[in-house]
């Protein structure tokens, strides 16, 4: 157990397909989703960052979750060697896509540790639902502050910026707090050889939801209410008039009559 | 027969674009039902005025608590509120504290919950949703069947066509569970008013790698001036600070919808193309012909943007004065 005194840090991580892959249809309900590469949601990194930035300032742990298959574990072993102490895999279950469900499972795993600071990404890049953290943080009962640009960690609160439309906010929080992370919150560091050998040796636990205690019911239930239907390819956009020829004049006449053609000044 | 609720956002003593969004689209898909709208803020009395046009019934609390409150304390005291509701379709945009709150509501009371929605279709007692996933290379749809359904939209990518009511009427809500309040507001940081958000401006002009330095985006800047549009920029521009993150437009950005896009030496990454395909148009300047952006371009211009873009302001100037 830690001193009191210590914070106790958890940060969230999901694992997505590289944002530069094309994506083909297998057919209207699956991706094909071999040899595209995957990697650590974008904004998750400053989020691992901002938990050992406030644990080399004021002594604590840092443990890194992420719900996902096998691979994940590389992702949690890559933030062990960035300095998290400890990773907890959540093995998914069968048949549970919906966000409020994640959300469900990641709140009963973090709430055996009891966090000062449970860190998340803004959003993930592929399904972009944004709402993890806030669902997390009611089910936990804990306050959270979305989409901050800067943070001082103290001993026992912390001082957040965030933007909302044309107002920058500046809120203060007693722990304990969930954190969304835009991606600009700092620049996060690169791992030491020493780190990523290091890392190999940190535990990393595999937990599934029957260990957490929670029943295929609870989670069906969401699921029946939220079915998925299938994918479609969103509508291509055409290549148009492209103008190439002529002084800069020219080409500037050629596209403002063709703009006023259609109206559109 | 299940109502619509609807947290509108305001500023400066008006209701938003989203605002206007969410009210056509509670019209459109709900039409015979009843629409209520949340207004929580400064000058929300005021705001109520003008929403009363288009809601049955208009909640508002503008103590000052809700400045700078966080999602938390906001579904706190929307709840007793929600609860007196059998059935409802809640519905926000998806800014990150309207999406908080409605993510709360939605897992607090167990409902169906959808965020980020693109589309918006109903039959009977089912709404079909869809989402746009993985950057816009795919669009996701989902039937949503619940007595209680939450949902966020994207901005901008709703019209704003809404017709007027009669009968409307407007409740302060007075009970605010003020010892529930866990975060405090140290600073409210009022920028310049006049700058147009990315995700309502109806024009945009963004500038990449190609523009070459900080100094550009002032030429840039004069020409979404004359559209009174906003400021726009490709990762490469923000990652090299020319420009501050709020500019971002892509994946790791923001997803935009402006009737005109001009994208100003940008080559077209696939991710910056995820960001703007919701565009009516869009206009690419580059001196590359190869660039990726004259594939979904409806209008492009090969050639150098220093040469270009200050005969498009003079010529722009003078068509847009007439």
């Amino acid at each position: 157990m830690l001193e009191d005194d210590n914070l106790n840090i958890a940060v969230c991580i999901k694992q997505v397909l590289d944002t530069q892959a094309e994506l083909t249809l297998i057919n209207e309900k699956e991706v094909l989703l071999s040899n595209i590469p995957l990697v650590i949601n974008p904004y998750d990194e400053y989020a691992i960052e901002a938990a050992i930035q406030a644990k080399e300032k004021l002594g604590g742990k840092v443990v890194v979750f992420s719900m996902g298959s096998d691979s994940v574990e590389e992702k949690l072993r890559m933030a062990l060697a960035l300095g998290a102490d400890e990773a907890v895999r959540i093995d998914p279950p069968a048949g549970a896509s919906n966000p409020l469900n994640t959300a469900k499972i990641l709140a009963k795993a973090l709430s055996t540790h009891s966090f000062d600071i449970i860190l998340f990404g803004k959003t993930s890049v592929d399904e972009n639902n944004s709402v993890i953290p806030s669902a997390v943080a009611e089910l936990l009962k804990y306050p959270e502050i979305c989409e901050i640009i800067e943070c001082s960690f103290n001993q026992d609160s912390l001082e957040a910026r965030r933007k909302s439309a044309s107002i920058t906010e500046v809120i203060k929080v007693n722990y304990p707090v969930v954190l969304s992370v835009e991606k600009d919150l700092n620049e996060p560091r690169y791992p030491s050889l020493i780190m990523i050998r290091r890392a190999k040796t940190k535990p990393l636990q595999i937990v599934t939801v029957e260990d957490l205690g929670i029943t295929p019911d609870e989670l069906s239930s969401i699921e029946k209410k939220n079915t998925f239907l299938k994918f479609v390819t969103p509508p291509d956009r055409k290549s148009g008039i492209v103008f190439s020829e002529g002084s800069a004049s020219e080409l500037v006449n050629q596209l403002v009559s063709r703009l006023k053609e259609d109206k559109v000044i | 027969m299940k109502p619509t609720i609807l947290l509108l956002e305001h500023e400066n003593g008006s209701l938003r674009k989203s605002a206007y969004e969410l009210i056509s689209t509670a019209q459109q898909v709900n039409d015979t039902n009843p629409i209520f709208g949340i207004l929580l803020g400064k000058q929300a009395s005021l705001v109520a005025q003008e929403a009363v046009k288009y809601c049955n019934t208009v909640y508002f609390s503008e103590n000052s608590i809700f400045e700078g409150a966080t999602a938390d304390f906001c579904s706190k005291t929307l709840l007793p509120i929600l609860n007196n509701f059998e059935s409802f379709l809640m519905i926000t945009t998806n800014s990150s504290k309207h999406g908080s709150i409605g993510g709360r509501v939605a897992i607090r009371l167990d409902t169906a919950y959808s965020a980020d929605v693109i589309k918006l279709e109903k039959s009977e007692d089912i709404l079909i949703v869809t989402r746009s996933i993985y950057g816009n290379k795919l669009h996701a749809l989902y039937e949503l069947k619940d007595s209680k359904i939450v949902l966020s939209l994207r901005k901008g990518v709703f019209d704003t066509t809404f017709k007027e009511i009669t009968t409307g009427e407007i409740i302060e809500l007075l009970e605010i569970p003020l010892d529930k309040k866990k975060t405090e507001m140290i600073n409210l940081i009022e920028e310049d008013k006049k700058k147009v958000d990315l995700t309502e401006a109806e024009t945009i002009v963004s500038g990449g790698r190609g523009v070459g330095g900080p100094e550009a985006f002032e030429m840039l800047t004069e020409l979404a001036d004359l559209f009174g549009g906003a400021i726009g920029a490709s990762r490469a521009a923000v990652d090299e600070k020319w420009v501050s993150l709020d500019h971002q437009v892509g994946q790791t950005g923001k997803f935009v919808a402006p009737k005109i896009y001009f994208a100003i030496g940008i080559s077209g990454a696939i991710q910056h193309l995820a960001g703007i395909s919701s565009s009516d148009i869009i206009i690419a300047i580059n001196r590359d012909s190869e660039a990726h952006i004259f594939k979904i371009a409806n209008y492009g211009i090969v050639g150098d943007l220093f040469e270009i873009v200050p005969e498009l302001i003079t010529s722009l100037r003078k068509e847009l004065n007439t």
